[in-house]
């Protein structure tokens, strides 16, 4: 895939996704979590959607996905900690967040290469979901240093456990989609 | 190729692969018209004549070895089932859930 050429509507399409997956968590999982589970602190969500889309970006653009996520991750901040009033949530750490998941896959990319070369190299949807866990092992060490004055594990687990079930369900939610792309296709 | 759509490729092969792990994945046409037309077939306990089966007003427009090679992939996923100590003529089918 020729991951060097900037592309607006990759970069629009990015944009929507992220936006849409970041409302999404918002509007719908965390008010459910705080339902759910009231004692778990306001910044973990337990279902974290745009680590998949973070994810999928990075994976299909490469280092250009810094370019096509950092506009839309930074307004999607200024809106939670500005519009909402959700304060403590630092700009620093959408960078940590990027920087991890480009890692996550770039690791992957390298880790499950093995007849095909890293730059011809596909991931299959589990090999894909394991670099998403890599790049959460990092993100959620990075966040939970950066939130808290020492390493703590429930903040560490909650992290890691929404960013994963966020790629989960983001993924699923492309085979939903698609198979109700084919179905109203075939009316 | 434009990148976005390159992408959109590799975002529907994913989602290919995860549907057929995750065992969703839509059967194929003559599959499914086989599938449908043994559940019109089958009787209380299940049984459908292969004879009738074939005859099917779903089935009958599909070529011979079509509907032959998508009755052995039913057999061989087990949606269809020869019954033990027939060799033809009928098959046991369990009944269809609301999302096949």
């Amino acid at each position: 895939m020729n991951k060097s050429a900037f592309s607006l509507s990759a970069w629009i399409t990015v944009s929507i996704a992220y936006a849409a997956s970041y409302s999404m968590t918002n509007g719908f999982f965390e008010p459910l979590q705080n339902i759910l589970a009231p004692n778990l602190p306001s910044n973990i969500s337990l279902m974290f959607i745009p680590h998949g889309v973070r994810i999928l970006t990075f994976y299909f653009f490469g280092p250009l996905g810094y370019l096509y996520l950092a506009p839309v991750s930074w307004l999607m901040w200024a809106l939670e900690v500005y519009g909402q009033q959700h304060i403590g949530f630092l700009p620093i750490g959408i960078l940590f967040s990027l920087i991890s998941c480009h890692i996550g896959v770039e690791v992957g990319r390298r880790v499950f290469v093995l007849k095909n070369s890293v730059a011809t190299f596909t991931f299959n949807w589990k090999q894909l979901l394991a670099a998403g866990v890599i790049g959460s092992l990092l993100n959620s060490t990075s966040l939970t240093l950066l939130y808290n004055s020492g390493f703590d594990s429930l903040t560490f687990v909650g992290y890691l456990f929404g960013d994963v079930a966020g790629q989960f369900l983001l993924m699923l939610s492309l085979v939903v989609f698609f198979k109700l792309a084919r179905a109203f296709s075939d009316l | 190729m434009d990148n976005t759509i390159k992408a959109l490729v590799a975002m529907r092969k994913l989602a290919a692969e995860m549907e057929r792990d995750l065992g969703i994945a839509d059967l194929p046409e003559a599959q499914r018209l086989s599938l449908l037309a043994a559940s019109d077939l089958r009787d209380s306990e299940g049984k459908i004549s292969s004879a009738e089966l074939r005859l099917h007003p779903l089935v009958r427009e599909l070529a011979r070895p079509t509907f032959f090679r998508a009755i052995s992939a039913l057999e061989e996923a087990g949606r269809l089932i020869r019954p033990k100590g027939v060799q033809r003529g009928s098959y046991e089918m369990r009944a269809l859930s609301a999302d096949e």
